[in-house]
């Protein structure tokens, strides 16, 4: 995981100059006052890793357009620019203008980077005020769409689906087919003709033995496969043709008897596909889009791909068009098309399903019409039959044909209604054949039994083909439930995982910040229907009440923190490159006491984080860096605003040194005294705090204001009373008559120092900080470090030491 | 199973549950030995869709029903 070595800003929002934060991977305290600039920082982030700023991204604010510093020149760069710990990301994004329009420039192309960028999109980076109650409050739909988007169980869901379906398929399939009808039809017709249901091939062969047993043909059958010998020991004769007859006649009205069962199933499956169809035409214009879906997709991987230069033109109509503005134009354009191509997917399954069905039945006449018995004169009906079938199969089939995008209706599942007169009475037809062909052999065994043995056969066989279809049936349904239920299983156990894991800590980040207040056991929970997770909702005890919405009791602050905790739960559970986030200005709502808690949560509980807090709080800066004050991991800054610079953070003493010095080694004496004074200013401070020199009270910000002069004449008093008062003294006296050094006001005095005044002042100024920092250990002379035995004051090493009496 | 992810350590994605799963199948009890495969291989290859299963599965019905008959 990466974090930020350096950030610079330039010309971006509110900051004109560059503004730099030479991190090292260290977190960092940033306070602003309102309207200094402190978020055009997380703009900057954010627009670096989501091409687009949420709160600046509207009907009404085109593009980066919002982005770039009014104030600078046409020629300058607007600049982010991030150094990771891990270098080969260092990337440099810019606004330049060119021919009047804004175009964005990168500096990293890399696979590597490309890869970073693409997953980081989805990670928890920043949090500001204004996202404070987005997944609280959002709908339980939003809520478990927004996790599953962040998880990736969309994926999962897309297979579950296929799974699903697959099951229920094959349960209508077993459900459609009516198996044990089928099978009990051909069971009676073999009652009929032996005078006993068959249920096995030993039975059956026995039964065939018996009833050949009285024409003393020498031969018995031993096995199915016999019959065919069998049957060949009948001699032919004229009433052969009868048998056949009577065979076929036989099995046509199995196939009629069958036939009602497939064609109610093929009316409701042909009704569901008359409903999705006319659903989806109800939505016409979004479906006349569907037709631009492929340029759109195609167009939109052009742009994302790197085949065309980057340049902020389209690629298609050459007109100059902002890059990332056209791209998000296109993506907005797709979404509606998303529900309507899953519409139009349906209908697609719901037509395969009506075509499965059609197969059958025209496997049925094919049955029926494959026979040379269907060509006799005599049976014009059957042949009418067909013809009426294979027409009503047209006739259907041409309905799932037409083109939804060309043609807006389908005929209604009464307009495509069979005639089942013509069934019936095609039935009747080969019932009456059947019982005059009977007639015809009547008395004659040998015929009688040649016509039990074909006719039960054909039925026998039937059964045990039925009976395998739907034993593998049966078998695949089984199989594919207990895979479909695993998964789910396998589903419901990694989500509750993670779920009774991300509560977890949710639950332990807000009891920190809220202990012993009565809001007990967060937990998030899924909603299930109909065995599909439909939302997640979040459930709390409440005075040891379990209830839920957390809206329904809890205030505004408490929601707050409550989204925090989200936030900080989501950054350990789901960041998986970045190793950073920043949190803008999150505490507005909050009292002194929650504000300190969260401070303390994150560096106990986000100690291997890099954070950025970015605060206008005078009092949550104050308690913050306090709190990290002497930690190595920590910057603390004051970002300020001013015309020439724009947002700019406020330079540190060790700034302030290198600039005076080089401003001096330059003879530049613009701006110098100011300078000065600011560095004594500081030094005063720091001087006064390790020495611990009373000063007169002021609340918060004031504090902050105190002028030299004031810091001078208390050290002054603090001296005094010192033994070592001597070695101070002279140089507080001359420090504090210089020129510079006199009120609130000289700052903004007419008085214009020489190069030469500057000169002397500063060398002043560096012989009081040398009385009190020691160049060995870096450090101030402290109380810290007093000596009470010795009763001297010392630096943290003890190479410079005075007497000192407190 | 687990059910609890250890704090601090990364939740699987999506398709890495669906890696767990497929890889997994052919262990899964009671489940036809030629089906598990094909649904395992339809997934590593990206086919895995109601018409490819749907297909798959009447081609291995219709292979049986050849077989046996």
């Amino acid at each position: 995981m990466t974090k930020i070595n350096t950030l610079s800003v330039k010309g971006f929002r509110g900051v004109k100059k560059e503004l730099s934060l030479e991190l090292n991977s260290k977190s960092v305290l940033l306070f602003g006052d309102s309207g200094t600039g402190k978020s055009s920082i997380t703009d900057a982030i954010e627009w670096f890793y989501k091409d687009s700023v949420k709160h600046l991204s509207s009907e009404e604010i085109k593009g980066v357009t919002a982005l770039r510093n009014i104030f600078i020149a046409d020629a300058e760069k607007c600049s982010v620019e991030i150094n990771f710990t891990d270098s080969s990301l260092d990337y440099q994004k810019s606004i330049i203008l060119k021919k009047s329009n804004l175009e964005v420039e990168t500096s990293n192309n890399t696979d590597a980077f490309r890869k970073y960028a693409e997953n980081s999109k989805n990670e928890n980076l920043i949090l500001r005020y204004g996202d404070l109650t987005g997944f609280v409050l959002a709908t339980k739909k939003e809520k478990l769409d927004s996790l599953s988007e962040i998880i990736g169980f969309s994926e999962i869901l897309n297979v579950r689906g296929v799974l699903k379906k697959a099951v229920g398929d094959i349960k209508r399939s077993l459900q459609s087919r009516n198996y044990d009808d089928e099978i009990n039809r051909r069971q009676n017709q073999i009652m009929a003709l032996l005078k006993e249901s068959v249920v096995s091939d030993e039975q059956y062969i026995d039964k065939i033995n018996e009833i050949i047993e009285p024409l003393g043909l020498g031969k018995n059958v031993a096995d199915l496969k016999d019959i065919d010998d069998l049957l060949s020991l009948f001699k032919k004769s004229d009433d052969s043709a009868v048998i056949e007859q009577r065979a076929y006649y036989s099995d046509v009205i199995s196939k009629l008897n069958d036939l009602p069962n497939r064609l109610d199933n093929l009316l409701g499956l042909y009704d569901s596909y008359y409903k999705l169809f006319h659903n989806i035409v109800q939505n016409i214009e979004t479906l006349k889009k569907i037709t631009l879906d492929i340029l759109w997709r195609e167009g939109l991987n052009v742009l994302t791909g790197s085949i065309i230069e980057k340049k902020d033109e389209c690629p298609l109509c050459l007109q100059e068009k902002n890059r990332e503005e056209l791209i998000k134009e296109i993506k907005l354009r797709l979404i509606p098309l998303i529900a309507i191509k899953d519409e139009i997917n349906r209908l697609g399954e719901a037509k395969k399903d009506v075509q499965n069905i059609l197969n059958e039945i025209e496997k049925i006449t094919v049955g029926i019409q494959y026979n040379k018995c269907f060509d006799l004169e005599e049976n014009i009906t059957i042949k009418d039959f067909v013809k009426c079938v294979k027409d009503y199969i047209s006739l259907v089939s041409q309905e799932l044909s037409i083109d939804i995008l060309k043609v807006q209706t389908v005929k209604t599942k009464d307009e495509i209604m069979f005639d089942r007169v013509k069934l019936n009475e095609t039935s009747e037809f080969c019932r009456k054949r059947n019982e005059f062909l009977a007639s015809q052999i009547k008395g004659n065994k040998i015929l009688e039994v040649q016509d039990k043995i074909i006719l039960s056969r054909q039925a026998y066989f039937d059964i045990k083909k039925l009976k395998k279809e739907k034993e593998i049936l049966e078998k695949q349904k089984t199989s594919l439930g207990t895979i479909y239920n695993a998964f789910v299983q396998k589903q419901k156990e990694e989500l509750e995982a993670f779920i009774s894991s991300y509560s977890k800590e949710i639950n332990e980040y807000y009891q920190y910040m809220h202990p012993g207040e009565k809001v007990e056991n967060i937990e998030i929970k899924t909603i299930e229907k109909d065995d599909e997770l439909t939302g997640i909702t979040i459930e709390f005890k409440f005075f040891n009440k379990i209830t839920s919405p957390p809206q329904k009791y809890l205030s505004e602050s408490h929601l707050n923190s409550l989204e925090i905790a989200f936030f900080l739960a989501s950054v350990k559970a789901f960041n998986k490159k970045n190793q950073f986030f920043i949190l803008d200005d999150i505490i507005s709502s909050f009292d002194s006491n929650h504000r300190k808690r969260l401070g303390d949560l994150l560096l106990e509980k986000f100690s291997n984080y890099q954070v950025f807090i970015l605060t206008h709080e005078r009092n949550w800066f104050d308690y913050m860096k306090n709190i990290v004050k002497g930690k190595a991991d920590w910057i603390v800054s004051v970002i300020n605003w001013n015309e020439s610079k724009g947002t700019h953070l406020d330079e540190t003493l060790v700034d302030l040194k290198r600039i005076i010095e080089q401003n001096l080694a330059d003879n530049d004496k613009t701006g110098l005294g100011n300078l000065m004074r600011k560095y004594l200013e500081g030094l005063l401070k720091e001087i006064s705090e390790e020495a611990e020199v009373n000063v007169k009270y002021r609340s918060n910000e004031l504090n902050e204001d105190r002028m030299s002069n004031e810091l001078l004449s208390n050290l002054k008093s603090k001296i005094n009373k010192q033994p070592s008062k001597d070695i101070f003294e002279p140089i507080i006296n001359k420090v504090m008559s210089s020129i510079f050094v006199v009120n609130r006001d000289s700052h903004d005095s007419s008085f214009d120092p020489s190069i030469g005044d500057c000169r002397a002042f500063w060398q002043d100024v560096v012989t009081l900080e040398k009385l009190f920092y020691c160049e060995n250990c870096n450090k101030l002379i402290s109380i810290k470090y007093y000596d009470n035995v010795e009763k001297k004051i010392r630096c943290k090493g003890g190479h410079l030491e005075y007497d000192w009496s407190i | 199973m687990d059910k609890t992810v250890k704090s601090g350590e990364k939740i699987k994605n999506g398709k890495t549950i669906l890696d767990d799963f497929f890889n997994g199948i052919l262990n899964i009890p009671d489940v036809d030995k030629k089906l598990a495969p094909e649904i395992k291989k339809m997934y590593e290859e990206g086919k895995l869709t109601s018409t490819n299963l749907s297909n798959k599965l009447t081609s291995l019905r219709e292979e049986e029903i050849n077989d046996k008959n």
